[in-house]
């Protein structure tokens, strides 16, 4: 499909949107309608301009996109906790809204938008019992980073706290059920100014842990280049957390390979990953996204500035291995095929076994027209 | 011809662009037609890769194998003449090399750890200028005891070998006053015998790797039993890039490079000859874009066979003032010049030939 064909589609999509009282209908050709149970999808925000901005997802084997219009671009997409054929699609800063969909339908079924004066970052989680969704915010005003809490059924909040830090990006909650670990990337910017950063010469940049009840601070940790920008991370099944940064270069005053890839475990200090310089510099201080796999215990981190994806073993901090892709930046885990999922801004998905990092050839998906944005979830069968 | 091949060219064939034609019978001239009036953006990539890349990795296989052949002349005979001789031989082998880097992907950029081109040219890597690395070598492989054959100068790192450690050993003496005169070059061969092996070992090291490149266009890239040129004109690329995007990408990131690293004031400041490799760099950017006597499609055709003769007035326009630049030896002109070819990469002749670069995100999420 022409990338001009998928822009139509996705264009009537809106219309019977306008049709339909602002629940868009998912009409795509090929769209199927289909039992969740079983069903693995490999999901993202996709698209490259307003009017065909959305999220496509594919079963992985077919290559058969599906995808439903939103109007924004969005960033990270959750699976919904309570509501298996559910994710939810969280806009790109300074986006303000945030849509629930229904995979299986394709429908929406649940939305919501940032309170006056506050947007996204794109990144939110679930808590254990999937009855609170917490997504990362700016106040705008104050400059300072919140972490707004959200009834998961009705998006009402519930809460609104610090995240202890300025721009808050990626958000996950541990395996606790109690911690919340957010990665405060220390660079302020304001919608007015666009994306330019503000406070380069001060940006402090932090790996938070809150208490995922009160919002209070438990632990704060930052590396040693101060412009560093801890934005991205995920966390092992043992409470291990990886974390992705990118480097503001400009404002180092220094031509140094700095690491850009991390761990922190449990009781720990940070600890960064190293990699050969040809490698390090590959990555032209950029990481946009962060998996871990608990089955080989290796952390994934994609660079679609370097084309490359680099994978280090979490216990040894070794090196494991790296994939070519050009502009890969979407990386998930397939836990039952034991596999890393790729995705690139070319409508590509690509599969890596989990332990010996080797691509399946033959279970490559691109489809045309798709442009993947930055995150890929897997979702999980139920 | 694999069946993919096959089924590129008939798309290509399907998709033949038609050259503009006015239905203006008024009393304007009429428009003059392009020269093709039927162009194929796939002839234009295979003509591209058969007429000016392929050729482009031929001629600095052919000019270090040259250069190595000068070295060896010198070392029998040196003096004034073998050396001015294989001074120039460094100097055709430099300048092919600015034209060869517009091509850094396939088997020139096809090792991560340890990618060819940086031990053809280490500054490229990350505008680090390894002069005082190379000089240090230099005089340690004079002085050492050390066997100089070709498994001691294979082992080399990427800081201590290729044109810039060459450049030092032809162009100047080894001694710390690293002087230039001729007479000083030769004397220092003449009472340190061990320099004119250094000097073999060196450019003995400079051809394997240009043999490498050549060998992987054109026999077997990495262990595919294919060669890169197949690979390439068959869209078969490891990484996923379109053959298009990668030739524009290339470009646009060796352009990126002179500007960013400012080459002209940090590659070949003993030879002083970096204005004419730029040159060289800029001859090559047209002949790829217009193609050679033997092209019958160049990128060129089909963008103004697809109404886009603005946008190749600009590149043109960008060119023209880096050539003014480089005659005036401007330096802060020429980086703003080539700036303005970089974005004609990024932007004019992408658009032009409708091709997807990517979201590239790079904007700090």
């Amino acid at each position: 499909m022409s990338k001009t064909t998928l822009s139509l589609l996705l264009q009537r999509r809106h219309l019977l949107a306008g049709l339909g009282g602002g629940l868009l209908m998912a009409a795509m050709p090929g769209f199927a309608r289909q039992a969740v149970t079983g069903t693995e999808r490999w999901v993202s925000a996709q698209g490259d301009s307003l009017d065909n901005f959305g999220l496509g997802w594919v079963e992985p084997g077919k290559a058969i996109g599906n995808s439903t219009f939103t109007g924004f671009r969005g960033h990270a997409v959750l699976q919904h906790a309570r509501r298996a054929s559910s994710v939810v699609t969280v806009s790109r800063r300074p986006g303000t809204r945030a849509l629930e969909v229904d995979l299986a339908t394709g429908e929406i079924v649940g939305q919501f938008a940032c309170s006056p004066g506050r947007h996204l970052f794109g990144h939110g989680c679930f808590s254990l019992d999937g009855a609170v969704f917490y997504t990362t915010e700016a106040d705008i005003a104050a400059g300072q980073g919140r972490v707004v809490v959200r009834d998961a059924d009705s998006y009402a909040v519930l809460d609104d706290w610090p995240s202890h830090g300025v721009g808050p990006h990626e958000i996950r909650l541990l395996p606790d059920g109690k911690t919340l670990v957010v990665a405060n990337s220390g660079i302020l910017t304001r919608p007015d100014s666009g994306r330019k950063p503000l406070n380069l010469a001060t940006m402090r940049s932090s790996l938070s842990y809150i208490d995922a009840a009160s919002g209070a601070l438990l632990d704060d940790y930052q590396v040693a280049e101060s412009k560093s920008s801890i934005r991205h991370l995920d966390v092992a099944a043992d409470g291990t957390v990886a974390f992705a940064m990118q480097l503001q270069r400009e404002a180092t005053g220094h031509e140094r390979t700095v690491p850009l890839a991390g761990i922190h475990r449990p009781a720990e200090q940070l600890t960064l990953l190293n990699a050969p310089a040809a490698i390090a510099d590959s990555l032209q201080d950029y990481i946009g996204s962060v998996a871990v796999c608990d089955d080989s215990r290796i952390a994934g981190f994609a660079s679609p500035r370097g084309n490359l994806a680099v994978f280090w073993n979490l216990d040894s901090g070794e090196m494991a291995g790296y994939h070519r892709l050009r502009d890969v930046c979407g990386i998930a885990v397939s836990s039952p095929s034991r596999a890393f999922v790729l995705s690139n801004s070319f409508g590509e998905l690509r599969e890596l076994d989990a332990v010996s990092l080797k691509e399946r050839r033959e279970r490559r998906i691109k489809l045309p027209g798709y442009r993947w944005d930055n995150h890929l979830l897997v979702t999980h069968p139920v | 011809m694999s069946f993919a091949r096959k089924l590129l060219s008939l798309l290509g064939a399907t998709v033949l662009l038609a050259g503009c034609v006015s239905d203006d019978k008024g009393s304007d001239p009429e428009p003059e037609l392009p020269v093709n009036p039927v162009v194929s953006l796939q002839s234009a990539i295979d003509q591209a890769v058969d007429y000016v890349i392929v050729p482009s990795v031929q001629r600095f296989l052919a000019d270090t194998e040259a250069l190595d052949a000068a070295a060896t002349t010198f070392c029998d005979s040196p003096d004034e003449e073998s050396l001015s001789a294989m001074q120039d031989d460094w100097r055709t082998a430099f300048v092919q090399w600015f034209r060869l880097s517009l091509y850094n992907f396939g088997p020139l950029n096809d090792d991560i750890v340890f990618p060819q081109y940086t031990f053809i040219d280490s500054l490229r890597l990350r505008g680090t200028d390894y002069l005082e690395t190379v000089r240090s070598e230099i005089a340690a492989d004079i002085t050492g005891s050390d066997s100089l054959d070709d498994a001691y100068f294979g082992n080399k790192t990427f800081q201590r070998v290729g044109l810039l450690a060459l450049e030092s050993a032809v162009f100047e003496t080894s001694t710390p006053e690293h002087s230039t005169t001729p007479a000083d070059v030769i004397a220092d061969y003449l009472f340190q015998p061990r320099k004119c092996e250094m000097l073999q070992g060196l450019s003995g090291e400079l051809v394997q790797r240009a043999r490498y490149v050549e060998q992987g266009w054109l026999v077997e890239h990495i262990d595919s039993d294919l060669s890169y040129r197949l690979l390439f004109l068959d869209g078969q690329l490891d990484d996923g890039t379109e053959p298009l995007s990668q030739i524009l990408i290339s470009n646009q990131e060796f352009l990126d490079y002179l500007q960013a690293r400012r080459v002209v004031v940090t590659a070949a400041q003993i030879s002083m000859h970096a204005w004419e490799a730029i040159t060289a760099a800029i001859d090559e950017v047209e002949l790829l874009l217009n193609g050679n006597e033997n092209t019958t499609d160049s990128l060129f055709d089909v963008m103004e066979a697809t109404g886009n003769q603005n946008a190749v007035a600009a590149v043109e326009d960008s060119i023209a003032q880096i050539r003014q630049a480089l005659a005036d030896r401007d330096v802060d002109m020429l980086e703003i010049s080539l700036g303005y070819l970089d974005g004609n990469f990024k932007r004019e002749i992408p658009d032009s030939l409708e091709l997807d670069l990517g979201i590239n995100f790079s904007d700090g999420d």
